[in-house]
């Protein structure tokens, strides 16, 4: 079996985690002034604003915090995936946080660049060449580790 | 000779000895004390029956002794039982006929014991080998195609009401029943999800190579 994560594991991971932040993100955004709104009336601007600010970026700090601390989202725990630098090591978090930042604001090019997964010997998308990092399989019984 | 133990009673011996037990089970007459004592004195029927049995010894030798001489077994019995007895000689008669008869109830006792719990044990024995057996065989369309059906059917309404939910409340309150569930849903999910990882790197795989033949690319290293 190949080391490297291929395209469906990959994109399998990627929409687990999209479809858990759409939800993480509505309940953010919209839930917590609902509560306001139905335990103290209509809710302030700041409560409002903030929650849209936390709601943009949750998602940043979702896939850049997992990625510095395991290297694992939840869609990765799900399809056994691992997010490494080439040599192996852990992603570092100004490497995991870019990372997280191109993919959420270029998410087209992020996914067209995937395709390269397809012919890449590593299995490498676009944005693992530009950022040195593999999506390997995490093999059975390997537990986890922290950065 | 008569009041001797032989290995097999005979009849008279046997119905004598099985009269005495009943009489004992029905409290008509008292156990036999196992030793005649010296101031027991011998019931009416044990006399009777030691004069039976010293009759029978009489006439038993006055046959042989007819037999074996030739003066005539009238004058023999005739000069036994003619002369009239003094009243002594029937006292003595009396005693003697009365201990002998007492001697040959416990004799015909036991032997009727012994004879009755053989009886017995092999009646026992029978019923559990030959008749149990086959009253069982016999009775098992019965008891499948009717009785059990029907104590079920009666029985079931009764289980529903009162066991049914009680074996759900301990089962649903014991701890080692929700350790076994939670141990079991972990397992489950485990299995799921190592299920899901194959497949879609085999996926992964197939994809890869549907790529790699449609560009007629050559497979990259692993």
């Amino acid at each position: 079996m190949n080391r490297y994560a291929g395209l469906v594991s990959r994109l399998g991971g990627l929409t687990v985690d999209a479809a858990l932040l759409a939800i993480a993100v509505s309940l953010v955004v919209s839930g917590v002034p609902a509560i306001w709104e139905t335990l103290a009336g209509p809710p302030p601007g700041w409560l409002t604003a903030g929650a849209g600010i936390v709601g943009a970026f949750l998602p940043l700090l979702y896939f850049a915090g997992l990625w510095w601390m395991t290297g694992q989202t939840v869609g990765g725990v799900l399809f056994g995936t691992v997010v490494r630098r080439i040599g192996g090591g852990h992603l570092g978090a100004t490497r995991a946080l870019l990372r997280a930042l191109v993919g959420l604001l270029f998410p087209l090019i992020w996914l067209i660049g995937m395709v390269t997964v397809l012919w890449d010997g590593r299995r490498r998308a676009l944005h693992d060449r530009i950022f040195g990092t593999v999506v390997e399989y995490r093999t059975h019984g390997e537990p986890p580790t922290l950065a | 000779m008569s009041d001797q133990l032989s290995t097999r009673p005979s009849l008279a011996r046997l119905a004598l000895g099985t009269a005495v037990l009943a009489a004992e089970r029905l409290r008509l007459v008292e156990r036999p004390a196992p030793d005649i004592g010296p101031l027991e004195q011998p019931s009416a029927f044990a006399v009777a029956v030691g004069l039976a049995q010293q009759g029978a010894d009489v006439a038993r030798d006055r046959i042989a002794q007819a037999r074996r001489t030739t003066r005539s077994l009238a004058d023999r019995v005739g000069a036994r039982v003619r002369p009239p007895a003094p009243l002594s000689r029937v006292r003595k008669l009396i005693d003697s006929s009365g201990a002998r008869g007492q001697q040959v109830l416990r004799t015909s006792r036991t032997s009727a014991l012994a004879e009755l719990s053989t009886a017995r044990d092999e009646g026992i024995k029978w019923a559990e080998t030959t008749a149990v057996p086959r009253i069982v065989d016999d009775m098992m369309p019965y008891l499948l195609n009717d009785l059990i059906p029907r104590l079920v059917e009666g029985a079931l309404p009764e289980i529903r009401r009162r066991v049914i939910p009680v074996i759900i409340e301990d089962l649903t309150s014991d701890p080692r029943v929700r350790e076994m569930i939670a141990v079991q849903g972990r397992g489950v999910l485990s299995d799921a999800t190592d299920e899901l990882r194959e497949t879609s790197a085999s996926a992964d795989d197939a994809v890869e190579n549907t790529f790699r033949r449609l560009l007629n690319l050559p497979n990259g290293h692993r």
